[in-house]
């Protein structure tokens, strides 16, 4: 039995406990309250906020007529967390087909340790709707975009334009053409929030403490017609395989503006599959491929000559094929059938005969410095500000430079040779003589809306006069009749006038060589190889460039194949010439350019 | 007695203030909750709607719309020469 006890002194200690243990509480309550307050409460938010990223829109893009060339689309993604998979085994089975994984090594992904996995990224809304429907443990979906271009090319596991509009890498970046050089402005800019979330990662309603709105990107309007594309694609694409070329371009741009309405380049490739293709293929050869145009740029050399002064159309050089300079022979094109020249030329008759030795005594006698600044004035040397990625400017020497050869170079330079161009530089040279004399800055941009509805046409910068009207009229009445009476004429077109330059070049590379060095003790010959740099025996690029309609031009056009298959003297399966007189009539009849001329009857020209 | 009842209408107001406030702030995370499921059945419309857009953007492919017109409608193209331009008249109505 218990003894007795003051109740007085145990009512005291219990209170003294009691008070003891309140003072304890109170006390932690307090240190938590008052001194730890801002810690802790800093860090129960930091539980409860996030931060997350709100994704801008990318703009669209769109091709003249307002078809659609790029947009963005949102696919899901399919995840794991293994640990959290109950049955590998029956999982995999399920999901296995859907994927496109073997069985086998899914289950092993879905067995291992890893902590979380991609099965498949970005699928497609039927497969993202079979997988959520199995309501799988550990199976997960996340949305991501997708860049895509709907529109098929001409060739097989192509898209339209590919290489004008290029493609955006997984990370959203814009890679190639447009897509590089204007990402900046179809990206847009994300924006972020920043507010209290449930345990399951819900938003909690009316939680935000900070909020900055995405700026959705622009979408681009293109002065690309994706029918006339069509056009082009096609026709490059059958000469691509017919002549069995290493590549072709194909350009047609509107003299007046710069305006590029088509520009088709093969090999091509399909911008929705880029990952697995060689990176070669991403550059636009038509505006990054520098190369010796040859005869084309003889126009050039005619139009710098008369602006200057320094020549006449009456006044007539002699061309007796043989002009040596520098210990180098210049001879013509056509020497096997006039190996003596043509006697005395106009530069007419340079055009068309298309006379290496009368465009050189023609830039002899303007002068190295004459032909080197006008061809720079021409636009060459410089890229023509286009905006597709990886533009390349060119090369022309200055003949009296450390890279110059004097009169060699512009004698070369005269027909097209020892310098490099590109092929939309040229476009946009001989668009400046269609047009009078300006020199347009080619684009295939048109404008774009921004996502309050406003629509910015791209401001071009006002052409630059780099030939006298007078000039150009006539260097376009010589280029006509180049192709009326000259070496051109496959290139006419019943109904229409045409100006037009043919051009077949050497493609200039390192050439290896076995070279007799001498003789061993026994007398047997010793060789070894030797490296050089030259022009490559039947390696080309031919091409045909034309104004059209002659009598008030409209549109300049480009057709150039590289490297085709080559016999004899330069024959091939399908001359650019050739190609042009069967795609032109399609592209006037689509741009509803009426003829300029009477029908002809077969066989004959019929004169303005 | 005064004091007392006072007290307790005071205590009684405070309980109600106390329950509105709870009830409205759990409807307004009710209906933060409804508005998140309507935001992910808009996004899903939306990237119903981009599907849609795309196929559209496919089936109108100049490439596409000749293999059909070729293969299933047996078309075939005119020549270019076929197309005539119509001469505007230079006599005033």
């Amino acid at each position: 039995m218990l003894a007795r006890t003051d109740s007085r002194a145990r009512a005291l200690f219990l209170l003294l406990v009691a008070a003891v243990v309140a003072g304890g509480i109170g006390t932690r309550l307090a240190w938590w309250q008052v001194v730890e307050r801002d810690r802790l409460a800093g860090m129960a938010l930091a539980q409860l906020d996030q931060t997350e990223s709100i994704p801008a829109a990318r703009g669209d893009i769109i091709d003249a007529t307002g078809e659609l060339l790029a947009t963005t689309v949102e696919l899901q993604s399919i995840f794991a967390t293994p640990p959290s998979v109950d049955d590998p085994a029956s999982t995999a089975a399920l999901l296995a087909p859907l994927l496109g994984w073997d069985v086998h090594d899914l289950q092993d992904t879905l067995a291992s340790n890893d902590a979380w996995v991609w099965l498949k990224r970005r699928v497609d809304l039927h497969t993202s709707d079979q997988v959520r429907a199995l309501h799988l443990p550990g199976i997960g979906l996340l949305p991501e975009t997708k860049r895509v271009y709907p529109v098929q090319g001409v060739a097989p596991d192509t898209t339209l334009a590919s290489q004008v509009l290029g493609f955006v890498n997984v990370d959203g970046i814009g890679q190639y053409g447009i897509e590089s050089s204007d990402n900046a402005l179809l990206a847009g800019l994300p924006g972020s929030v920043t507010a209290l979330h449930d345990v399951a990662g819900r938003q909690i309603a009316d939680s935000v403490f900070q909020l900055k709105a995405p700026v959705d990107g622009a979408d681009l309007k293109l002065t690309i017609d994706a029918g006339l594309q069509h056009l082009l694609e096609s026709a490059m694409w059958e000469t691509y395989r017919r002549n069995y070329a290493k590549g072709v371009t194909g350009v047609v741009m509107d003299v007046n503006t710069g305006a590029v309405l088509a520009l088709a380049t093969f090999p091509s490739y399909d911008a929705n599959g880029y990952a697995k293709l060689d990176p070669a293929l991403f550059t636009n050869p038509a505006v990054s491929r520098q190369y010796e145009p040859g005869s084309v740029m003889k126009a050039f050399t005619i139009a710098a000559a008369l602006d200057a002064g320094a020549i006449t159309t009456r006044e007539k050089f002699r061309d007796d094929n043989n002009l040596r300079l520098a210990g180098v022979r210049i001879q013509n094109a056509d020497r096997y059938w006039y190996p003596n020249g043509h006697g005395r030329i106009t530069a007419g008759d340079v055009l068309k005969l298309s006379n290496n030795v009368g465009a050189a005594k023609i830039g002899l006698t303007l002068g190295g410095q004459g032909l080197y600044q006008a061809l720079r004035r021409f636009g060459f040397g410089e890229p023509t500000g286009i905006e597709i990625a990886g533009e390349a400017p060119g090369t022309v020497w200055n003949p009296d430079g450390p890279n110059g050869s004097g009169q060699l170079t512009t004698a070369q330079n005269s027909f097209g040779q020892g310098l490099s161009v590109t092929a939309m530089q040229l476009v946009a040279g001989y668009a400046a003589i269609g047009n009078g004399g300006r020199l347009v800055t080619p684009h295939v941009v048109a404008g774009w809306t921004t996502p309050d509805g406003t629509y910015h046409p791209t401001e071009q910068t006002e052409p630059e006069r780099v030939m006298r009207q007078e000039t150009a009229n006539t260097v376009l009445h010589l280029l006509t009749d180049a192709v009326d009476f000259g070496i051109a004429q496959p290139a006419s077109i019943p109904g229409y006038s045409v100006a037009g330059k043919t051009g077949t070049a050497q493609i200039a590379g390192p050439i290896t060589e076995r070279v007799r060095t001498g003789t061993d003790a026994r007398g047997k010959a010793i060789f070894k190889k030797v490296t050089h740099y030259g022009y490559i025996r039947n390696w080309i690029d031919s091409s045909f460039i034309s104004l059209l309609p002659a009598s008030k031009p409209k549109i300049a056009t480009l057709i150039l194949i590289h490297r085709p298959a080559v016999w004899g003297l330069y024959q091939m399966a399908q001359r650019p010439d050739d190609l042009f007189r069967s795609l032109a009539p399609d592209i006037l009849s689509y741009l509803a350019i009426p003829p300029d001329r009477k029908q002809p009857p077969d066989g004959q020209v019929a004169r303005r | 007695m005064t004091g007392v009842s006072g007290i307790l209408v005071a205590l009684a107001a405070a309980a109600g203030l106390a329950f509105f406030y709870l009830s409205q702030s759990t409807h307004v995370a009710a209906i933060g909750y409804q508005i998140s499921g309507l935001q992910a059945q808009l996004a899903e419309l939306r990237a119903e709607q981009q599907q849609l857009t795309l196929q559209i953007g496919e089936a109108r492919s100049p490439a596409v719309i000749t293999r059909r017109a070729k293969r299933d409608l047996q078309l075939t193209e005119l020549p270019a020469q076929s197309v005539t331009f119509a001469q505007r008249s230079t006599k005033q109505p």
